[in-house]
């Protein structure tokens, strides 16, 4: 049985003079206990397991409506306790310096006044919600649920590639991956103490019920999803399912007199948290998308009265704009009156305009996303790209260069991934998850995704992207 | 007390309808084929009119009879329109990804072993809708293994799903799909059996009486009961009155009560709950009447259509919140 390890950037499970790391040894000798036989049966075991268990995305464009397994591959990757006590102290203060900026920005706007931030990148990313301004949610808090996403640069080191304070999505994955792998492959476990992260939907239960609006005794939480053809819709039912919460569609809410409330059997019953995994523009026909048949007519009023708690809270957006970024460092020095635990990646701003001819300059060495992108899509990996590609994003690109940022291309780490032949190296990023209530608590796990194409950078799912179980261990291991 | 979402509680009970619906259709077609068979060599002509009891007991198909008077070539068209066409509302792979549907919808009121089940026999009979070339015994396959796997699916139903609404929305759903069908078996066939058969013809009409019991699942049953007497009226009385007969029109409007009863426990008495109560008092009071109605099979037809109507009074109060 193959391994091969990568030939640049930091690998997860080898040295550069491709030894096996100590962390992997018993993840490797493992492996290769089992001959290729057993192997190919356990994969055709976990393809079986996702595709009845119907734990699927749906794909957007051409193949509109089709639902796809999310690939998983079964090599897990593991951090230390160690190194995950590095990443949960940057993505505490991250998540928690957020949120201060996020308040500061709806309410006194110090931040603004005094040069933190140009006023001008808030202003105008469509993100900031002037609708909201003066509404401070409750305990403060705009993003009970937070995706980090970090990438291990080639010295090793955790950096911030962007925060996801929408709508982040791919918990689910995280907890079904951790299943199918004690069903597929048990043995594995034996050599690690691995943390759990079955206690997630519980968490995020206390959490939504910690910020439900105040003298709600058991708030009614309800996930509000925009219906089954949503790409991530098999997360919002399995939210659904994990918290005990309904999972709603805008048809089945109605507002009255600043309430919300949900269409029952027994008639209308109060909400009291929505979960929403709608984005903000198509939450209210009557106050963003006014042909927005997803939403319910009447629940900004609503949640401005302070009747009802949407986690993300509208206008969260504005603190995962790819624009604001390259501020983060300083708004946590700005509010928290610390130095950034966690580094994060050097940008380059469309709408500066001396970024803006170094981006047009370099197409071919940047890697250029929209500010308001998501999911890899309007992206362009200059490095990879070809010439023709390069050429046609230009033309996009100096029609509005002020929708874009640019970043060096990073190399991400690898990570072996089973290719069906061997064990390959694959880049990985990671996604750990942050909620936030009663304080900060960071899922130990995350979202491990992977770019099954030899030599890519992309790991979307949408795009070509595969996950794989992420193991923290416990505070006594290696 | 808090009610379940009024869309949760219509898809789950579609998803009793439409599971209902496929074992009933897969069900019937296996019945279909094998008296067709039995009686072919005995009148063909006949043997190949008996397929079209399908478009009379599940009217809607869209399907027309077959031109060709070749007893397989018309025998295949049916199966393959009940059980693989997607044109075909009432077919089974129809009812299956429906009911895969309205499982998705409401995942998180459905056991994971419920969802998987389902989803895993929709995978199965999808295979067989998009394949290019299916012949006669791939479909008898498919029939059974569908038939085994709803069974399956309403195992883990009962044993894992929690005892709320949803559940009783659920088997509503279930026992008003059997008994308006039921209904229209018994308005089908009751014209020919209660005929009395000439001597010669009483081959063919005791597999015809068989293969009506058999269709809603009763033969069994029945024979426990009655032993082998296959007597019209008797068999009429099984499949209306019978509390031994699951499939029997008063035992599935019992359920039915049972359940919006339970639903309304303490609440003024519903539009539904009304029709419902009305239809069980004749049903239990009125048997005799029933059975001695000079028209057995038009009673039938005015009892489906009051089946229907209680269906539509539910979804008026249920669902349309």
């Amino acid at each position: 049985m193959e391994w091969r390890h990568a030939s640049d950037g930091f690998d997860e499970a080898f040295t550069s003079t491709g030894d096996v790391r100590d962390l992997y040894e018993g993840l490797v000798h493992s492996f290769e206990s089992l001959n290729e036989g057993e192997l190919e049966r356990r994969e055709q075991l976990q393809s079986m397991s996702l595709i009845n268990q119907g734990i699927t995305f749906t794909l957007y464009g051409e193949d509109e409506g089709v639902e796809r397994v999310f690939p998983f591959d079964f090599v897990p990757r593991i951090i230390t306790g160690k190194e995950w006590d590095t990443i949960e102290r940057g993505v505490v203060q991250r998540v928690t310096a957020l949120n201060l900026f996020l308040t500061d920005l709806y309410t006194d706007q110090h931040c603004l006044r005094e040069g933190l931030v140009p006023h001008e990148l808030v202003f105008e990313g469509e993100e900031f919600l002037r609708e909201l301004i003066g509404t401070r949610p409750r305990h403060g808090i705009f993003t009970q649920v937070v995706g980090t996403d970090l990438l291990r640069d080639d010295d090793g080191q955790f950096v911030v590639l962007e925060d996801n304070c929408r709508n982040p999505s791919g918990v689910s994955y995280v907890l079904e991956n951790r299943n199918l792998l004690f069903r597929v492959f048990p043995e594995l476990f034996n050599q690690y103490g691995v943390r759990p992260v079955e206690l997630y939907p519980q968490m995020l239960r206390e959490v939504l019920g910690f910020t439900a609006p105040r003298g709600r005794e058991n708030p009614v939480i309800a996930v509000l999803t925009p219906g089954i053809y949503n790409s991530a819709y098999f997360e919002h039912s399995f939210l659904a399912r994990e918290m005990g919460a309904p999972l709603v569609e805008g048809r089945d809410l109605i507002v009255e007199d600043d309430q919300v409330f949900m269409r029952t059997t027994r008639g209308k019953q109060r909400v009291d948290v929505l979960y929403r995994r709608i984005d903000d523009t198509w939450l209210d026909p009557v106050v963003f998308q006014e042909k927005s048949t997803l939403g319910v007519p009447g629940l900004m009023h609503a949640f401005r009265q302070g009747n009802v708690t949407i986690a993300n809270a509208p206008g969260s957006g504005v603190a995962d704009n790819k624009a604001i970024y390259p501020w983060i460092p300083d708004v946590i020095r700005f509010f928290l009156d610390e130095d950034p635990i966690l580094p994060q990646v050097q940008t380059y701003i469309g709408q500066k305009s001396a970024d803006a001819s170094y981006i047009r300059d370099n197409l071919n060495e940047l890697v250029v996303k929209l500010c308001g992108g998501a999911g890899g899509y309007g992206m362009l990996v200059g490095p990879t790209a070809t010439k023709k590609e390069i050429s046609d994003f230009r033309t996009r690109f100096d029609a509005a260069p002020w929708d874009y940022i640019a970043q060096p291309l990073v190399e991400f780490s690898h990570h072996p991934t089973w290719t069906g032949e061997g064990f390959e190296p694959r880049r990985v990023d990671l996604r750990p998850f942050a909620l936030f209530g009663d304080g900060v608590q960071v899922l130990p796990g995350g979202l491990t995704r992977v770019a099954l194409e030899e030599g890519s950078y992309v790991v979307n799912s949408s795009q070509g992207g595969g996950s794989k179980d992420t193991w923290v261990l416990a505070e006594n291991q290696p | 007390m808090m009610g379940m979402l009024a869309r949760g509680a219509e898809n789950i009970y579609w998803l009793g309808r439409y599971l209902e619906r496929a074992e009933g259709v897969a069900r019937m077609l296996q019945v279909l084929e094998q008296i067709s068979l039995e009686i072919r060599g005995l009148d063909p002509e006949l043997s190949n009119r008996i397929w079209e009891d399908l478009l009379h007991i599940y009217p809607g198909s869209g399907m027309s009879r077959p031109k060709n008077d070749d007893p397989d070539q018309i025998a295949e068209a049916f199966i393959r329109n009940f059980l693989l066409s997607s044109d075909n509302t009432l077919s089974v792979a129809y009812s299956i990804r429906s009911a895969r549907e309205n499982a998705r919808v409401i995942r998180e009121n459905l056991t994971r072993e419920a969802f998987v089940l389902l989803n895993e026999c929709h995978i199965r009979l999808d295979a067989f809708t998009q394949a290019s070339e299916i012949n006669r015994m791939q479909m008898r396959d498919a029939l059974s293994f569908t038939r085994q796997e709803v069974f399956g699916i309403w195992g883990a139903i009962q044993q894992t799903f929690s005892r709320d609404e949803g559940l009783r929305f659920l088997d509503m759903g279930t026992v008003i799909e059997r008994a308006y069908r039921t209904l229209l078996l018994l308005r089908v066939k009751l014209p020919f059996i209660l005929e009395s058969p000439s001597q010669s013809d009483l081959p063919i009409y005791y597999a015809r009486i068989r293969a009506m019991l058999k269709a809603v699942a009763s033969l069994e049953n029945y024979r426990r009961s009655h032993g082998a007497d296959l007597d019209p009226m008797q068999v009429s009385r099984f499949l209306l009155f019978d509390q031994r007969a699951p499939h029997a029109v008063q035992v599935c409007l019992r359920m039915l009560k049972r359940q919006i009863d339970d639903l309304e426990y303490g609440s003024p008495m519903s539009h539904p709950s009304r029709l419902l109560g009305k239809l069980a008092a004749r049903m239990e009071f009125e048997e005799q009447e029933i059975l001695a109605s000079s028209s057995l099979e038009t009673t039938c037809s005015e009892i489906a259509e009051q089946v229907i109507e209680i269906h539509q009074a539910i979804s008026r109060l249920y669902f349309t919140v």
